[in-house]
């Protein structure tokens, strides 16, 4: 069983999260000078091992990543194609249990290393008390999430009381309101933990990345962290629309207002990153301007290469590594509005493109 | 009155090919499309309505898809065999979307709404709709505003008797107002109050008359 959850599941989380997975990476190792990495991230761990406040900061990192994990792995349980994974319910507890830890293992094993790394170090400076706090609380989130999937699979009969369900006013919606809502109302924890990963990234560059002088280029660094961390949420708001809005494909509705729509969803969906960005850029308006354009034009590309690739898992993959790169390239060299103006030309060619051969 | 063209159509789910057939027109009418399970009826109402990516040439009364798509939208209507909407809107959201669509007021609709004994439920979410309903919804939206050119796959699937004698009269009063319609079913048309111009099948990736 366990074997097919890793094929399955866990292979489809980390294609889906490989954006934010490659920033994180770059992040932790490529931003610090190759000859300080060692002693930086040993630095890192003594400190954690050391101090409750900061193994606090960090158990709490690893607990907004594991139910990012595990939110992800319910989401996917709810479709069609993951249905046979039921049947394992005709398996013993047991085994069922060890294949669902196992899984979420797998899931969480960047944070695992990581966390393996301060038990090493808490161990050699002697911090018992932390290496309890570590075993303790690891182990019980990877139990906790193990055993709300058994509950889910073994225990469909039973109603469950779903405990963030937000109550929207029963206003009417719009068309362009529909795909927000939709995230609102039912994927409601995916957004939340997406927002708070997000605008936690952001934040964290420009603490970690801020000089004395305001460079924009950190402040474009944050964006595309932001960008990165909504490349889940833009595949799944492509499928919610593949789906449930294809009957709109047959109304008439030009390219022209369905791009607009598009834009004025990706304005709302980056909203909370864009007033932290522009109290943090110092309201200055062409830096605003210059950010919401790249942050907006970025989520379009994304979106647009799910067209492009045909909503497949693995090239997109590919394409966010190739992204992620030439972005951090233009904004090394400070070319960033350029790009971003190349980036909206192309999505704009191709949306039009697109919706005359009726993809869209 | 509506007149389909279509002209070297090829739709294929990569190398396997569903449709494939050079010339076909539809004069003023209402026709039935046969064909058995997986011959490709839906298909061809989708590439019809503009919702899947195909090869060739549509039009209706000269306009292509390809080259005027908005307002070759606005001469048809497509209702699904299986609609699909979001659930947390409710049905006056979805009706109020098409009739701002298709420039009509939500006047217009109150009579299909009550002719298909929905009043009660136009206000509650979708989520909370049966699949009969949810059907019935989605033959409301169908008829809103003044079209021309009427796709139906499947509309008789999951309705109750009393809705489908409310839909051939639909069917009949706009048949009268001169639009034309294509209608996939495996009820056997003849048994229906509705009369028949014309019969195709698919078969063989290829349409025929029968």
């Amino acid at each position: 069983m366990l074997s097919i959850y890793i094929k399955t599941l866990a292979r489809e989380f980390y294609k889906q999260h490989a954006g934010l997975f490659i920033f994180l990476f770059y992040m932790i190792f490529a931003a610090v000078e190759p000859g300080q990495i060692l002693s930086f991230h040993l630095s890192l761990l003594i400190g954690i091992s050391a101090s409750p406040l900061i193994l606090g900061i960090f158990l709490l990192l690893f607990t907004v990543y594991a139910t990012k994990g595990f939110l992800f792995i319910r989401q996917q349980l709810r479709q069609d194609i993951y249905q046979f994974i039921y049947l394992s319910n005709a398996a013993q507890r047991k085994k069922q249990m060890i294949s669902w830890l196992g899984l979420y293992v797998v899931v969480c094993m960047p944070m695992l290393i990581y966390a393996v790394m301060l038990f090493i170090t808490a161990t050699l400076q002697g911090n018992y008390i932390t290496i309890l706090a570590l075993c303790i609380y690891v182990s019980g989130l990877l139990y906790l999430m193990a055993r709300l999937t058994y509950q889910r699979i073994n225990y469909q009969f039973t109603s469950i009381k779903i405990p963030f369900n937000i109550e929207l006013p029963n206003i009417r919606k719009p068309y362009w309101t529909w795909s927000i809502y939709y995230l609102l109302k039912e994927q409601t924890m995916m957004m939340l933990m997406c927002k708070l990963l997000s605008l936690v990234l952001f934040k964290g560059i420009i603490w970690a990345f801020e000089g004395d002088v305001p460079d924009v280029r950190v402040y474009m660094i944050a964006i595309l962290a932001a960008i990165l961390s909504h490349t889940t949420l833009i595949a799944t708001v492509l499928r919610y629309e593949k789906v449930n809005l294809s009957f709109v494909n047959s109304l008439p509705i030009t390219g022209w207002i369905r791009l607009a729509q598009t834009v004025i969803f990706f304005a709302l969906l980056l909203l909370p990153e864009f007033v932290l960005y522009s109290v943090v850029s110092g309201l200055n308006p062409y830096i605003i301007i210059t950010g919401i354009v790249f942050g907006i034009s970025g989520l379009l590309l994304l979106r647009i290469s799910l067209y492009f690739l045909k909503d497949d898992m693995d090239r997109y993959l590919k394409f966010i590594f190739s992204f992620f790169v030439i972005a951090m390239t233009a904004i090394i060299f400070g070319q960033f509005l350029l790009f971003s103006l190349l980036m909206l030309t192309f999505v704009t060619a191709y949306h039009y493109y697109l919706f005359n051969r009726n993809m869209l | 009155m509506a007149e389909l063209n279509i002209k070297n159509l090829v739709k294929s789910y990569g190398s396997y090919t569903v449709l494939a057939f050079d010339k076909w027109e539809l004069k003023d009418g209402l026709y039935w499309i046969k064909g058995g399970n997986g011959t490709g009826k839906t298909t061809l109402f989708k590439v019809i309505a503009g919702q899947t990516p195909f090869d060739g040439e549509v039009s209706i009364n000269g306009i292509s898809l390809r080259k005027r798509p908005s307002l070759y939208r606005s001469l048809l209507s497509f209702a699904e065999a299986e609609p699909q909407y979001p659930s947390f809107i409710t049905g006056t959201e979805l009706l109020d979307f098409y009739c701002k669509v298709r420039k009509t007021t939500r006047k217009s609709t109150d009579e299909l709404i009550e002719q298909f004994k929905m009043g009660d439920s136009m206000n509650n979410k979708i989520s909370s709709y049966s699949s009969g309903m949810l059907k019935k919804l989605s033959l409301i939206c169908a008829f809103t505003g003044n079209i021309e050119f009427y796709l139906l796959d499947e509309p008789l699937i999951t309705i109750d008797a009393a809705s489908a004698q409310v839909l051939y009269e639909c069917i009949k009063n706009r048949r009268q107002e001169g639009a034309t319609f294509m209608i996939s079913t495996h009820q056997e048309m003849e048994r229906t109050a509705i009369e028949v111009d014309g019969t195709f099948e698919i078969n063989q990736h290829k349409l025929s008359a029968c």
